[in-house]
């Protein structure tokens, strides 16, 4: 049995996220290998009912270690899978929802005080609402350990239907373009800004 | 404001998430692009919603009003081309415009979001029931064990926080006193503002001292008072001014 192979039977047994570090480690093969492993198994899916799906760990991560990695359903066959769910899909997202997660989304990970900055309002509420339906997930800064950045899950991709946050419309655009470099400013402001007020 | 402008009011006043997407709303309606002349034109509709909001919501208005404040400044430098502003100033125009243009972006995108969600979905695989249940008790748990799980469990819910309760004591009016003091001054020419303050020993004749020198400073102000002193830390004579001989009601305020 190939190395992808061994992937594949791994997440299908484990039916929830795994880590391609972990992979790594219990297979106790080398990092790049797996990496390529994971690659050809997502190329081999191409025209089956399941995918693969990534969520990095931090906002610009390729292939780190710390991503995690799932299978899931087609989104071509939404429809018909939907029909065996038993409970209901709440699929509505009110305009302040909207906003706020695709700012999370197209910046794949941010903190609070950018979404206030970007939208000029307090988004606390909406973070709980969206944290409480499982669309988001908060965990520590690594930069700043005093702070919390907001997360998009597996479930709110799995909702867009995308793998990953790459699938996005338009995110390599935003990310790799002018855009993304009146948003640093605005970060850079902003962060004067705060700085000035601790003072 | 004739019926075709309270329509195009009617829809406005949907309820806006916050100033941007009010002001955003405002300027994509007139199909402008965003920079300072189209900030100017739409600062009017701006600031009528603003008041409009403010009897409804006064907590949310803040951020409203931080926006509102930058928008007249634009608006006062286009119509006074010659006004110079700060660099402070200009950053904070620049800042707003840069700040809307960032909020208009990740308003397209949501946009997109709004288009794909829960159109075609991946769905996780359903968790796998066990085929039987089997008990299996750790070795830790013994009768004597639980009962100190159960404390632990019980000393770690938070008590509830009896905040120490004052009353407000009542307040002396400054109207009253600004009553006694207009009261005093009619009948006698003048009087010394010791005599009618007190000596303000204790905490409670210092607060007396206070909102008399206040109530005396109104009755100057509404000009049927003369205080004078003579050098520092003297005594104030207060003399009625005789020209002007009406007594206005005090205007209300509590101390």
């Amino acid at each position: 049995m190939n190395l992808e192979q061994k992937i594949e039977a791994i997440l299908f047994f484990k039916g929830e996220p795994i880590t391609r570090k972990k992979l790594s480690e219990f297979l106790e093969i080398g990092q790049v290998e797996i990496n390529e492993s994971i690659e050809k198994l997502k190329e081999s899916l191409k025209n089956r009912g399941i995918v693969l799906q990534e969520k990095s760990a931090r906002p610009d991560s390729h292939s780190d270690g710390e991503n995690e990695i799932t299978l899931g359903t087609s989104p071509e066959l939404s429809d018909l899978i939907e029909k065996l769910q038993k409970e209901e899909l709440d699929k509505e997202l009110s305009k302040a929802s909207l906003e706020t997660l695709s700012i999370i989304l197209y910046k794949n990970g941010v903190g609070r005080s950018l979404i206030d900055y970007i939208r000029g309002v307090n988004s606390s509420f909406t973070l709980r609402m969206l944290s409480v339906r499982g669309l988001i997930e908060k965990s520590i800064d690594l930069t700043d350990s005093r702070r919390y950045i907001y997360k998009p899950t597996f479930q709110l991709l799995s909702f867009l239907g995308v793998k990953s946050v790459e699938e996005l419309p338009d995110y390599a655009l935003i990310n790799g373009s002018i855009e993304s470099a009146s948003q640093n400013l605005a970060e850079e402001l902003k962060n004067e800004k705060e700085n000035e007020t601790s003072i | 404001m004739n019926s075709e402008e309270t329509e195009i009011y009617k829809v406005k006043t949907g309820t806006f998430e916050g100033p941007f997407h009010l002001l955003l709303s405002l300027i994509e309606e007139r199909k402008f692009f965003i920079n300072d002349l189209s900030l100017a034109q739409v600062t009017e509709d701006y600031l009528n919603y603003v008041s409009k909001i403010e009897k409804q919501n006064p907590s949310e208005i803040s951020s409203f009003i931080v926006v509102a404040a930058t928008l007249i400044l634009i608006k006062s430098k286009s119509l006074l081309p010659n006004l110079n502003l700060s660099s402070e100033e200009e950053s904070d125009i620049h800042n707003l415009e840069d700040r809307l243009k960032l909020y208009e972006l990740y308003t397209r995108l949501a946009g997109k979001i709004k288009n794909i969600f829960g159109k075609k979905i991946i769905f996780a695989p359903l968790e796998r029931k066990n085929e039987f249940l089997v008990f299996l008790p750790d070795e830790q748990i013994t009768k004597e064990s639980m009962m100190t799980f159960a404390h632990n469990a019980i000393d770690k819910i938070p008590k509830k926080e009896f905040l120490p309760k004052v009353e407000v004591k009542k307040v002396i009016s400054i109207e009253e006193i600004i009553s006694k003091l207009t009261e005093r001054i009619e009948n006698t020419l003048q009087m010394n503002f010791k005599d009618f303050a007190g000596a303000g020993k204790t905490k409670e004749e210092k607060v007396v001292v206070i909102i008399s020198f206040l109530a005396m400073l109104e009755l100057v102000r509404q000009g049927l008072l003369h205080a004078i002193q003579e050098s520092n830390f003297e005594d104030i004579i207060i003399k009625k001014n005789s020209e002007n001989s009406k007594i206005s009601e005090p205007s209300p305020s509590e101390s």
